[in-house]
């Protein structure tokens, strides 16, 4: 691990912070994150991601698919608000060995079970909750496995929506068969929140 | 009904695929008070029925119904009806940033004595575009005061025709459309810079222009090159090359030689070619001589600058600054 940084609040609950920095008294959950989690410039859809999950009950207990999990933020969030277990999938190699590190770090890599590469990869399972912060157009071509690798029932939390593919993605998972919670327009990038419905589509 | 502060002019034929996004991101702006006046140009599939629905659903939304007579009647019908000070255009396969209306409106409110305001453009799906296509719209998004896009006015159209916001006046002002066989928006944009209007373009991405094989600027040869070409000869003639019956060309390649051609089309004939490469300096091409750079001088007839490629434009600006040519009064570049 290493560049440490200012801590600093995402939502109401979370504050992001480097691993040796000391802990959150103040009943924040802390997230330790190595540096990287923000160097992209793709905070915006990080934090509301991470907003919006706070506010999601049904995280508790959940089997959580972090899809292009990067640092693994997101499925850290989601065990720390109580998941019970993670899958963090990412095609980079790199970006795997970041999430294990930090799953380890915040004490959590018994929880967590990690993946170098796509859906495909992965043997099929329906998730409570699947997170995943990747390119709209991506979301758009692998609509129907995301969607595959959610139980009936169950939420997806699609974020790294630029604005011009927000309508085409809640379409496409839309005929999918899932119902959009939230739609969430930030300053260049979109969030989306949809349950799969409960009827097979 | 109260007039909007900002008339949306979209002309629509066959767009039920994507229209509904377009739609969506105009009732999703910060900027509320704008009428749209949508045109429905002879569709054939369900883009009547959406912008009726549409319609019914918010008074702001205006649909005029017509056989299908193509792109410049239909933006000719809806520029008569535009009510506000303000016309925006949009077109129904592409997406509003939602800060579009507002961020332009804002812009010709504070600079009054800017007539038309663009906005950067990002073409998507990403994955898709040609080379070709991004590297104009990398060329499009440099340019934004009003003198670096005249000075590149010859090039390239200088704006996606669905993000421009201007007056009203200025519009009607210069005749609205005309269809001449060639792009119509970039025959109003020389048009209007010819008549010394203003041109400027915000910095934000306000504009996402979906790009489809399907779309006409890539089928019709209304949009060719050889068409672009005709569009600005028809303009120099009336501008920089008026009275003009030869010019040299600085750029013996491909683009100088269709130039040739497009160029006796309209009765000027090349007197000289330009030329860096000593393989073709003495040759006579098409009945011209072809001479070194260092034989051009001031005040000895246009120069049109043929060269295709930006870094060797570069070059040529910052050779004629050296040695006295003005662009603009001795040269211009026109690929």
């Amino acid at each position: 691990m290493e560049n440490t940084y200012q801590p600093f609040e995402i939502g109401i609950r979370f504050r992001v912070r480097s691993p040796g920095s000391g802990r959150s008294a103040d009943g924040h959950i802390d997230l330790l994150m190595d540096r990287g989690a923000f160097g992209s410039g793709e905070h915006e859809t990080t934090a509301s991601c991470l907003e919006i999950l706070e506010g999601l009950p049904q995280v508790r207990g959940a089997r959580v698919l972090d899809l292009g999990s990067g640092t693994g933020i997101l499925a850290i969030a989601a065990l720390k608000l109580g998941a019970a277990r993670a899958v963090c999938v990412d095609t980079s190699p790199k970006a795997v060995a970041a999430a294990k590190a930090n799953c380890a770090v915040n004490g959590l890599e018994k929880k967590a079970e990690h993946v170098t590469g796509t859906l495909a990869d992965l043997p099929p399972r329906g998730f409570d909750l699947v997170l995943a912060n990747i390119y709209g157009d991506i979301l758009l071509d692998i609509a129907p496995g995301v969607v595959r690798y959610c139980r009936a029932g169950g939420l997806m939390l699609l974020s790294g929506i630029l604005w011009e593919y927000n309508f085409d993605v809640r379409r496409a998972y839309e005929r999918a068969g899932c119902e959009v919670i939230r739609n969430c327009m930030l300053e260049e990038f979109s969030t989306v929140l949809l349950r799969r419905g409960r009827v097979k589509p | 009904m109260s007039i909007p502060a900002i008339s949306i002019l979209l002309p629509v034929r066959n767009e039920g695929p994507c229209l509904p996004a377009a739609l969506e991101s105009l009732r999703r702006q910060t900027w509320q008070d704008w009428e749209l006046v949508a045109v429905d140009d002879g569709s054939t599939d369900n883009s009547l029925d959406i912008l009726s629905a549409a319609a019914t659903r918010d008074n702001r939304v205006r649909v005029i119904s017509r056989p299908a007579e193509g792109l410049v009647a239909a933006l000719n019908t809806g520029l008569v009806l535009c009510r506000g000070d303000l016309i925006a255009r949009m077109d129904g396969d592409d997406v509003c940033h939602p800060r579009r209306m507002e961020l332009q409106r804002n812009f010709l409110v504070r600079h009054p004595g800017v007539d038309l305001v663009a906005c950067r453009a990002r073409s998507f799906p990403r994955h898709r575009l040609t080379d070709g296509l991004l590297a104009y719209e990398a060329w499009l998004n440099r340019h934004l005061r009003d003198e670096e896009i005249r000075r590149d006015l010859f090039i390239e159209s200088p704006f996606p025709h669905p993000s421009i916001m201007a007056r009203r006046g200025v519009l009607k002002g210069a005749g609205g459309y005309r269809d001449l066989g060639w792009p119509e928006d970039y025959d109003l944009w020389l048009r209007l810079a010819a008549g010394g209007c203003r041109f400027a373009r915000l910095p934000g991405h306000l504009l996402f222009w979906r790009d489809r094989s399907e779309r006409v600027s890539r089928t019709s040869s209304t949009y060719s090159r050889a068409a672009f070409r005709a569009c600005k000869i028809h303009h120099l003639c009336k501008g920089f090359l008026v009275g003009a019956k030869e010019v040299s060309l600085w750029g013996a390649g491909m683009e100088g030689k269709v130039w040739r051609k497009s160029l006796a089309v309209a009765g000027i004939r090349v007197a000289r070619w330009i030329e860096v490469d000593p393989r073709k300096i003495g040759q006579t091409i098409h009945g011209a001589p072809v001479v070194p750079v260092t034989d051009l001088k001031p005040g000895e007839g246009p120069v049109l600058v043929t060269i295709g490629v930006r870094e060797a434009r570069d070059q040529v600006r910052a050779w004629a600054a050296d040695n006295g040519l003005a662009e603009g009064r001795d040269f211009l570049c026109v690929t």
